[in-house]
């Protein structure tokens, strides 16, 4: 910059000199000329001079002749020569010039005197002679000064005149020059400017197109003086970018894995305007929760998540999230395979970018709700139990009196065969009413597992066994049930209370052979679950299957589709499972009948694995 | 001419061209003035006044400088003269042979309106009198002058002399200015010339008192006098009268009058000439047929 501003002040100087240096010279060729032309108007007027003169010489010299003009002609003229004369003091002359003017004036009015004289004097011959004589001298003296005058002037003119040529033909040269040489001057000094700013801005624009692709590690190198200055800064601007850059990358990236790795779900939905609903961002639990991809929520509102029950009630929760409060409510969630499940959903509104939206955080608590019934249940059975307990401690005595009483009386003789067969069906009934006594007594109060190491398929095999021999003498139809056991050989060893496990195999497969009235396969099968490190045990039948209406129903206590069943052979089964720390589900099976699934946890730990 | 050169001159000279331009369409008035002194010098003194008359009385007047006081009657018919500023003796001749009519007359600085002859000559000539004279050079200054002719005229027949054979030489130097001058510078002996000349030059040349000595003077007569030919219009002539007789009450008539060398002009009738007839009279001049007189 100081650079150019030198150049341009040198050629301003410069220019600036050139033209004071034309003006001037104009200026003094100008004056040069005007003072030529005075020298020439001195010249003519000093020769009109001369004219007035000689006119009044040769008035002098015809006073005498005939023809001799009239006294005013003469005074006439004598005064246009001193006006002639006065004339030449209006103009500026040297001293010298002023000195010889005065000379001629002072003579001129001696020659006036002297005319004056010759013309009124009345004398010898002699006498006037000799006046005109004098006169004549002083006439012919001024004539002789004006002369000179004149000479001198011509002269004078003649220098001058050719004085001013030569300045006028050496402006002329200068002229030419400056106009042919200025434009080639300007154009160079031009051509050095360009170039010296053209380098520089060109590594500069090419910087700066590298840091707006982004390249924050470009840097500027070998620029000078201001140029230099600017590089640092943009050096500069662009660290300063990247170090920026890196930070809030660094939060981006802590924020997006406190927001990718949270357990919970977390929305941010639009709040307002024609997009209010959709949402706008989700984490992966949220999209693993709902069964979607990412990419595959942020095409939805989030209503299409909720149940219809939530989805009516979501207008509200929005109005009072907008309006400022921080709402905690639970609600159900659909999955993809539009399977409902328990939400928590901890939600507001924000304001970013003077645009609203809500910020969703949803828990799974589709466990929690699990363990929240599953204490439930043991309440209910805790109580039902206690119940169980205390009824049957009052009716079982009462229960053992009337059967001795009714079995003594069944053994008189003079009772006919037909009151005989009453009394022993109730006989019956009252044992069937001491068995479900005892079952309750049982479901109420379990025994506590006695832990041994057990092997489940040897387990499996002395129930089948079993089965087997109960229905040798069952219909007919029931002999035709085919059992088949598809064992795991390496099944390792689980620690277990076998008599507990004989118990619940036993009552899932007399509910299987139960549910196939008209025989068919009975498939068992076991395997080792190593993931799990469980022994999984499935009993599939053939049979009706189950009511998906009762599906989850059927483990409830005293719930029951068998006219005689007490209700509690699954229910107690389940217990049994689930105080070995294992699971017990029910599936329909596809071509019919329904499978039970059993997992076993290899080890007790205290029940801490729960499987 | 002259305007060329005006023009040449670049305007050096405006007023010259001014001056000389002539009036049209105004009555012309030509007024004829007397060589008192240095004809140019004299042209110069009465411009002013005669153009302050032409502006007053609507008329162009010019001048003309008649060049011998014995010339002046017989150029006052030939060039059909309006007027002029006729000396004393000058205008008994004219009243007496063209019926002339004496109008005004200037009133000098100190007072005076009247002027006297004087005969002069140097300190250092041994000339104190008339005895003294004989085989002297006499300059007079014109036959049509009081002071320079009259007086001198007187002054010899006094003493009973003939200039002509007395004096070694006598000729009219045309002015009282260059007979005092040639007394002064020794191209003549003796003098006579008129005192208010003779004042006015020795204020400007000291040489003029300490040179020259006055030996006698003429009775008193009257200044030169504006005289008009008596067929001039009465209307122009009333008018002429009438700025004349007014021009000190008027500020530029005042100025003029400064530089013109008068405090104002006064009327003057012919009877205020009467001591001059007289003393033509005694010297026995008859006024209607004035010769020459011879010059040696």
């Amino acid at each position: 910059m100081k650079k150019i501003i030198t150049v341009l002040s040198i050629i301003s100087l410069l220019l600036l000199l050139g033209g004071i240096y034309l003006i001037r010279e104009i200026d003094a060729n100008t004056s040069r000329f005007d003072e030529i032309i005075m020298f020439h108007q001195v010249e003519i007027l000093r020769e009109h001079l001369l004219l007035n003169i000689r006119t009044v010489e040769a008035d002098l010299y015809s006073q005498n002749m005939p023809r001799a003009e009239s006294v005013d002609t003469v005074v006439k003229h004598v005064r246009e020569t001193a006006n002639a004369i006065n004339a030449c003091f209006h103009c500026h002359h040297s001293e010298d010039v002023t000195d010889r003017l005065l000379d001629l004036k002072n003579q001129f009015g001696q020659y006036g005197h002297a005319l004056s004289r010759a013309l009124t004097m009345r004398a010898t011959a002699g006498r006037l002679q000799a006046e005109q004589g004098h006169a004549h001298l002083i006439g012919d003296s001024l004539i002789s000064k004006l002369n000179t005058m004149i000479v001198m002037t011509s002269k004078m003119l003649a220098v001058r005149t050719e004085d001013s040529q030569r300045t006028v033909h050496r402006t002329r040269i200068f002229l030419i020059v400056l106009v042919a040489a200025g434009p080639v001057l300007i154009m160079g000094l031009a051509f050095i400017v360009i170039k010296g700013v053209k380098r520089p801005v060109e590594v500069l624009l090419e910087a700066t197109r590298k840091l707006k692709a982004g390249d924050l590690d470009h840097r500027i190198e070998g620029l000078r003086d201001e140029f230099a200055e600017l590089a640092i800064g943009l050096n500069t601007m662009a660290g300063s970018l990247k170090e920026r850059l890196r930070e809030i990358e660094e939060s981006e990236r802590r924020y997006r894995l406190l927001f990718e790795s949270a357990g919970d779900s977390i929305f941010i939905v639009d709040a307002e305007g024609k997009q209010t609903c959709r949402i706008v961002e989700a984490n992966a639990a949220a999209a693993k929760m709902h069964g979607y991809t990412v990419d595959e929520l942020k095409t939805m509102n989030i209503t299409d998540l909720d149940s219809p029950a939530a989805a009516a009630c979501s207008p509200s929760w929005i109005e009072r999230m907008l309006q400022g409060e921080w709402i905690n409510v639970e609600a159900d969630h659909r999955n993809r395979d539009g399977i409902l499940f328990p939400v928590e959903i901890s939600a507001g509104a924000f304001e970013f970018g003077s645009h609203r939206y809500l910020l969703m955080i949803d828990r799974d608590i589709t466990e929690r709700k699990q363990a929240e019934e599953t204490l439930q249940r043991a309440e209910q059975l805790r109580m039902a139990g206690e119940l169980a307990t205390g009824l049957a401690h009052e009716i079982k005595n009462p229960l053992a009196g009337i059967k001795v009483s009714i079995e003594v009386l069944a053994k008189e003789p003079y009772l006919s065969e037909e009151d005989r067969g009453v009394l022993v069906q109730v006989i019956d009934e009252i044992r069937r009413i001491e068995v479900l006594m005892k079952e309750l007594l049982n479901f109420a109060r379990p025994p506590r597992p006695q832990f041994v190491s057990t092997d489940v398929n040897a387990v499996l095999d002395a129930v089948a066994s079993l089965v087997r021999q109960n229905t040798a003498h069952a219909p007919e139809a029931s002999r035709k049930i085919a059992v088949m056991k598809d064992f795991d050989s390496r099944l390792p060893l689980i620690t277990a209370d076998p008599m507990q496990l004989k118990q619940v195999f036993m009552n899932l497969l007399l509910n299987a052979v139960d549910a196939m009235p008209d025989g068919g396969p009975l498939l068992i099968k076991t395997w080792f679950d190593a993931a799990a490190h469980a022994v999984r045990v499935e009993i599939s039948d053939t049979g009706r299957g189950i009511d998906s209406a009762v599906m989850d129903k059927i483990f409830q206590p005293f719930f029951t589709t068998k006219p005689k069943g007490t209700g509690l052979g699954l229910a107690i089964s389940k217990r049994l499972i689930e105080d070995h720390g294992g699971r017990i589900g029910v599936a329909q099976n596809a071509g019919g009948g329904a499978t039970f699934k059993i997992g076993l946890p290899v080890i007790q730990s205290e029940r801490v694995h729960t499987i | 001419m002259i305007c060329l050169c005006s023009f040449l001159a670049l305007g050096c000279s405006k007023e010259s061209i001014e001056s000389l331009k002539p009036e049209q369409h105004r009555p012309s008035l030509l007024i004829g003035l007397l060589p008192e002194q240095d004809i140019f010098k004299q042209v110069e003194r009465y411009e002013p006044l005669a153009r302050y008359l032409s502006a007053r009385i609507g008329a162009d007047i010019k001048l003309t400088i008649l060049p011998s006081y014995e010339q002046c009657l017989i150029n006052f018919t030939s060039q059909k003269i309006d007027a002029a500023f006729f000396g004393s003796f000058t205008y008994i001749l004219a009243h007496s042979r063209l019926g002339v009519q004496v109008m005004a007359r200037p009133v000098g600085p100190d007072g005076a309106s009247t002027y006297h002859g004087l005969i002069f000559v140097r300190k250092d000539s041994a000339i104190r009198s008339i005895h003294e004279m004989q085989g002297k050079r006499f300059a007079f200054v014109d036959r049509g002058t009081t002071a320079g002719y009259l007086l001198p005229l007187t002054y010899f027949k006094k003493w009973g002399v003939n200039p002509a054979t007395y004096l070694k030489e006598s000729y009219f130097a045309g002015t009282h200015e260059d007979v005092i001058y040639d007394v002064v510078n020794r191209k003549a002996d003796i003098g006579a010339a008129k005192n208010t000349v003779f004042d006015r030059l020795a204020a400007k040349d000291a040489r003029i008192r300490n040179e020259l000595v006055i030996l006698t003077q003429s009775p008193e007569v009257p200044e030169n006098s504006l005289a008009v030919r008596k067929d001039l219009d009465a209307s122009v002539k009333e008018k002429l009268k009438t700025a004349l007789l007014n021009m000190h009450t008027d500020p530029e008539g005042a100025r003029i009058l400064k530089e013109f060398g008068a405090q104002r002009f006064i009327e003057t009738t012919d009877s205020d000439f009467g001591p001059l007839y007289e003393y033509a009279r005694a010297l026995g001049q008859n006024l209607h047929t004035l010769e020459d007189a011879p010059l040696r």
